[in-house]
């Protein structure tokens, strides 16, 4: 059964056509890249499907229903979103910050927080203020307060942006699992190697079009990299799946 | 947690205090005095005089405590203040404005002079103002309102006339009377349910407006309360008292640490700290004993100013 699905979505910002006909959907225990240059339109999918913006075009389906007929505290139950945006505006803790993800069911239950807390790692530091925090622990938190919404719907933007290495693979394993015990996952990056070995499945975006959607072996070919990426990769296998690490820059 | 339950005690005491305490020497004991005549006029001077300028002070103070608190939250952005962002002096000029109506209408200039402040400045911080533009529009705000205040002051037709408006320009809560506190009071009362109802939705904002949408907060009804929440409880407050300012800079910084940073504590916190605050503040300038009494609004500014100097001065260390 299909969680999320665009179905045939359209959007226009000031004359220019930012998303074209797209359609992608996102069924549970899958977890889907969402990858592209920049501009591409990869957040603006993740926006349409979280309510922020409304399609010009088509329609977003959450569940099978249509979005623009869900209430806001339905949605909110139903898909947890973690935007690109790191904000935290007051030193609140770790934990207050994590609670905020059970806002939409109206209770202050201490366990889906607990939960969430140790799925990323990071219940040593429940008491520490989130200002508190170094960029790849914050990083964590962020994505412990989606996780406690436990909508089984996540969808991030680029959640493994300005981390370390470690940070990064820590939070790709969170998501993996959680992918793993049945939730959807649609994860917007830039990383390709690490979008390869994580990734169910892969759907390019470019200028406002899906350009391919499939098994990240299969789709990711070179005159794809070449066409959408501008770039030519080395490829490997790792632990069973492939990945490919960019070489060079083309014209 | 403790310090949240142990400030209505302390607001009560400061509420006893300053109906014992004024220009006469009356004790609050003197009303059941076995003297008649003692009896009547301590009656008269604790309770048609002290009294509903403490009633006023307590009001004003916890609009003022809680619209910051507000204010604060919904910009994510410390310095934000009904006085520093001119939302206070422009309701003092809608005051005056209306002053020249009639009496009647006095409340609703307030509560329309705020207005139309707070829609200039969350319009502006809705486009992702930094804190830079929005001090800066509320300097603009407030020094045009206040010269157009003065501007009345200048052309006031009469000497009574332009001490009515000389007041409102240094905002005060003494020589009020009930029939202030009464038609003020309900605008000020709808103005705290509206403001009140912001916590979660301020919470949640706490991770950005994203964040807080996605978590189901509906982000123009947020802001439509914050606006018309501050615009009736500050409006109406200085419409009765005048431009009293930094009450709602200085109590959030305050309450913060004590009670933390979840609505649900902070914004009872604030409405009670801007209560005991600004009380405290005019029991104190009535005990100082000046010839003339110093205005309640000078002596926040006093105080407010020195502190806000300080929180730049850190902002800067910060940076």
């Amino acid at each position: 059964m299909n969680r999320l699905e665009w179905r045939d979505v359209g959007l226009t910002r000031q004359g220019l056509a930012v998303l074209d006909g797209v359609s992608l959907s996102v069924a549970a225990g899958e977890m889907v890249g969402l990858i592209g240059p920049n501009g591409a339109g990869k957040t603006s999918l993740l926006r349409l499907a979280v309510g922020f913006d409304r399609p010009d075009q088509g329609e977003v389906l959450l569940d099978g229903q249509t979005l623009a007929a869900l209430g806001a505290a339905e949605r909110a139950r139903r898909l947890a979103y973690l935007p690109q945006q790191a904000e935290t505006a007051w030193p609140i803790t770790v934990r207050q910050a994590v609670a905020l993800g059970r806002l939409p069911h109206g209770d202050s239950k201490a366990e889906p927080v607990q939960r969430a807390l140790e799925a990323v790692g990071m219940s040593h530091l429940a008491e520490r203020p989130l200002t508190r925090l170094s960029g790849g622990e914050r990083a964590l938190v962020l994505l412990a307060r989606a996780l406690a919404v436990e909508a089984g719907l996540l969808l991030l933007d680029e959640p493994t942006a300005n981390l370390d290495p470690a940070h990064q693979l820590r939070v790709m394993e969170v998501l993996r699992s959680r992918a793993d015990q049945g939730d959807a996952v649609v994860v917007v990056m830039h990383d390709l190697s690490l979008a390869t070995r994580s990734c169910d499945r892969l759907a390019v975006v470019h200028q406002g079009k899906l350009a391919a959607d499939g098994a990240p072996a299969s789709i990711l070919d070179d005159p794809l990299l070449r066409d959408v990426f501008s770039i030519t990769v080395e490829r490997g296998q790792m632990e069973g799946r492939p990945f490919l690490v960019p070489a060079r820059w083309v014209a | 947690m403790k310090t949240l339950a142990a400030m209505p005690a302390l607001l009560l005491a400061l509420v006893l205090l300053s109906s014992g305490i004024g220009a006469s020497h009356v004790s609050v004991s003197a009303q059941w005095s076995d003297n008649h005549a003692i009896a009547e006029l301590a009656r008269q001077v604790v309770v048609d005089i002290r009294l509903p300028r403490t009633v006023l002070a307590v009001l004003t103070g916890a609009s003022l405590g809680l619209a910051g608190a507000v204010l604060q939250g919904l910009l994510r952005n410390p310095l934000a203040d009904p006085g520093i962002m001119g939302i206070s002096s422009t309701a003092a000029l809608g005051a005056v404005i209306a002053f020249y109506f009639g009496f009647q209408l006095i409340v609703a200039g307030g509560i329309a002079g705020s207005l139309v402040a707070v829609l200039i400045l969350v319009g502006l911080a809705g486009r992702q103002a930094g804190t830079l533009t929005l001090l800066l529009a509320g300097v603009a705000l407030s020094s045009l309102a206040v010269a157009l205040t003065s501007l009345a002051l200048n052309l006031a037709p009469s000497p009574l006339a332009a001490y009515e408006i000389l007041f409102w320009l240094l905002g005060s809560v003494a020589d009020r009377s009930w029939h202030h506190v009464y038609s003020a009071l309900p605008l000020i009362l709808a103005g705290w349910v509206v403001l009140g109802s912001t916590g979660k939705g301020l919470d949640a904002l706490t991770l950005g407006e994203e964040v807080a949408h996605s978590l189901g907060v509906n982000l123009v009804r947020l802001r439509w309360s914050a606006v018309i929440g501050t615009a009736l409880a500050v409006g109406a407050a200085v419409s009765v008292t005048g431009s009293i300012g930094f009450i709602g800079l200085i109590v959030p910084h305050l309450m913060r640490p004590v009670v933390g940073h979840r609505s649900k504590l902070l914004l009872p916190g604030c409405a009670l700290g801007g209560a005991i605050l600004l009380l405290a503040a005019d029991i104190v300038i009535r005990l100082l004993s000046l010839t003339t009494e110093l205005k309640l609004g000078v002596a926040t500014a006093l105080l407010g100013a020195p502190f806000l100097l300080l929180k730049v001065l850190k902002m800067r260390e910060r940076a």
